[in-house]
């Protein structure tokens, strides 16, 4: 972890970004893993290079070295310190120590409660005679819940060294900031998803990536449209941060789509449908994209319901393209005695649940 | 005096005509339920919309294979949604969360929601000042009295016939209930109307 306190705040003139960019550059050519956690904060990976250039001590003598006319030019000293987990290296690098494998927690634990950077956490272990890291590990786990909330248990399994990254200790925005000082600056008109610059904005995205903390970056999504014949293909979900601003188009017409109503519900798991007539004979589409027989009954596969059809419309042929995965003929409407709406499309397999009118 | 927009959140027209007040309460739950099919999912949708496109930001936590399209058609402003879909277990986490930084969450929760968890979300709601719009299959979703409820009924679709036309609109019959039972009222809603908009069905007299 390298840690550069002069350039950790943002000046008037974006001086210290711009050192900071310039820093990266030099240290990437040692270590190409570099990445940067927030203004004057990068993290890398100590592993690989140290064992080039013998041991973590010579890596950081190395860098501190390399960086040094740098440094002195930008007014801000270099501190280099390892140890394991995120908020553990950064603290490392404050105190300029290596801290070894094992030793994360005795490292923490003697700490100031206020590196947490958490005013009223720290306020309050003040209060109870919590004035170290370890001290408030030692708190049971169901206690500090309690009384200190999930961002104070976040803290605790911190503290305890059990989560290697501390929540807020990131700048989401770090590496797209650092990349705009080598382009012109994005027009204020381009739309950005969580983007912007109100508070509001910057709150959403830190709530969105704290729920990407806790339970995996893939998990929240946001929706990217694109042209295409189907529902399917018109939208997709992507992970939160992964999306290039300029890509989420606005709404625009589809050529070639089904008209609105779209189904609100659009499956991504196959789920087949057996549609039979009223007596029970399959009805499919025929090479000329026309129904084989009347729609009488349909039965969703998962579901042990048979329910009649009381309306259809379509079958709308698609146009079938070699690189089509799906391999669909046809869309068909379809509407039950209990109201249900549906999308179905004829596939070689047989028919399939697109999406639902919910 | 608190002035009206940092009491609520702005709602589609038609639907603030269903609302009391005109507009979903911050800090409140509203429970909009139907069953699949019914047209509930769209409303739930469709009471986002509004606030999404005046700026304000928006979850749909549980709200599996959403079609994102239809959402766009209700009026969703996608740039202020984010989607945590097959949340299972992890919906009490997830809508926590993100309580901390956006003021209005669609959440269909798991089949049986802990009374606890539940509690725990409503105060956290109230607290930030977030609304919340709980989807359900019927009025037993939610373990805890809410605000508002909003039942589905009945709902008809228009314009498909036997292998002509298409789906191209639907009416939904609504129940709006206040807290405890309270205000009782029913209308019916054009879910979409043949234009394709959201709005009150006209009176028959």
């Amino acid at each position: 972890m390298l840690w550069l306190p002069g350039l950790a705040q943002e000046g008037p003139r974006g001086a210290e970004a711009r050192a900071f960019a310039e820093t990266l550059g030099i240290v990437h050519q040692r270590c190409p893993f570099v990445t940067p956690i927030r203004l004057g904060v990068a993290a890398l990976p100590a592993r690989a290079p140290s064992r080039f250039y013998g041991g973590e001590g010579a890596v950081a003598t190395l860098l501190a070295s390399e960086l040094e006319d740098l440094a002195q030019q930008s007014g801000t000293e270099v501190r280099i310190g390892v140890a394991e987990g995120l908020f553990a290296s950064v603290m490392a690098a404050r105190a300029e120590r290596i801290v070894e494998p094992g030793a994360t927690r005795a490292f923490l634990a003697a700490l100031p409660i206020s590196v947490l950077r958490r005013p009223e956490l720290a306020a309050l272990c003040q209060r109870l005679g919590l004035h170290t890291l370890g001290r408030f590990a030692a708190l049971d786990e169901r206690r500090v819940l309690e009384r200190f909330g999930s961002d104070g248990a976040h803290c605790h399994r911190v503290a305890r060294g059990e989560l290697g990254e501390l929540i807020g200790i990131r700048d989401p925005r770090i590496s797209q900031r650092l990349a705009g000082l080598e382009e012109p600056p994005p027009s204020a008109a381009q739309p950005s998803f969580f983007g912007g610059s109100s508070l509001a904005a910057e709150r959403a995205a830190r709530a969105a990536i704290r729920v990407q903390q806790r339970l995996g970056s893939e998990r929240v999504q946001v929706a990217r449209l694109r042209s295409g014949h189907d529902p399917a293909d018109r939208a997709e979900l992507v992970p939160f941060g992964s999306e290039e601003p300029a890509a989420l188009g606005a709404a625009a017409p589809w050529p070639g789509g089904l008209p609105a109503p779209s189904p609100v519900t659009v499956f991504t798991t196959q789920r087949s449908v057996r549609l039979t007539d009223a007596a029970g004979a399959p009805v499919g589409v025929s090479a000329r994209g026309l129904l084989t027989g009347v729609p009488g009954r349909c039965t969703v596969e998962g579901d042990p319901r048979t329910m009649s059809i009381v309306a259809w419309a379509g079958p709308w042929p698609l146009t079938l393209r070699w690189w089509d995965r799906r391999r669909a003929k046809a869309r068909l409407q379809v509407l039950t005695e209990l109201g249900t709406g549906m999308l179905l499309s004829a596939e070689r397999s047989g028919w399939q649940l697109v999406g639902r009118y919910d | 005096m608190v002035p009206a927009a940092a009491r609520t959140l702005p709602v589609l027209p038609a639907l603030a005509q269903l609302l009391p007040g005109g507009a979903l309460r911050r800090g409140t739950t509203t429970l909009v339920t139907g069953a699949p099919g019914s047209g509930a999912t769209s409303l739930g949708v469709a009471l986002l919309a509004h606030a999404s496109r005046g700026g304000h930001w928006c979850a749909a936590i549980g709200v599996d294979d959403p079609g994102v399209i239809a959402m766009v058609e209700l009026g969703l402003d996608l740039r202020r949604v984010v989607f945590i879909p097959q949340v299972q277990g992890d919906w009490a986490i997830a809508a926590g969360e993100l309580l901390e930084g956006v003021e209005l969450i669609l959440l269909r929760p798991p089949a049986r929601v802990p009374h606890a968890a539940a509690r725990q979300l409503a105060a956290r709601a109230r607290e930030r000042r977030a609304a919340l719009v709980v989807l359900g299959p019927t009025t037993s979703a939610w373990p805890l009295p809410v605000e508002l409820t909003i039942e589905v009924e009945t709902s008809r679709w228009r314009g498909a016939g036997l292998g002509e036309g298409r789906l191209s609109a639907r009416t939904v019959e609504l129940c709006v209930t206040g807290r405890g039972g309270t205000r009782q009222q029913r209308s019916s809603l054009w879910l979409p109307s043949p234009g394709g908009e959201i709005a009150l069905v006209a009176e028959r007299s």
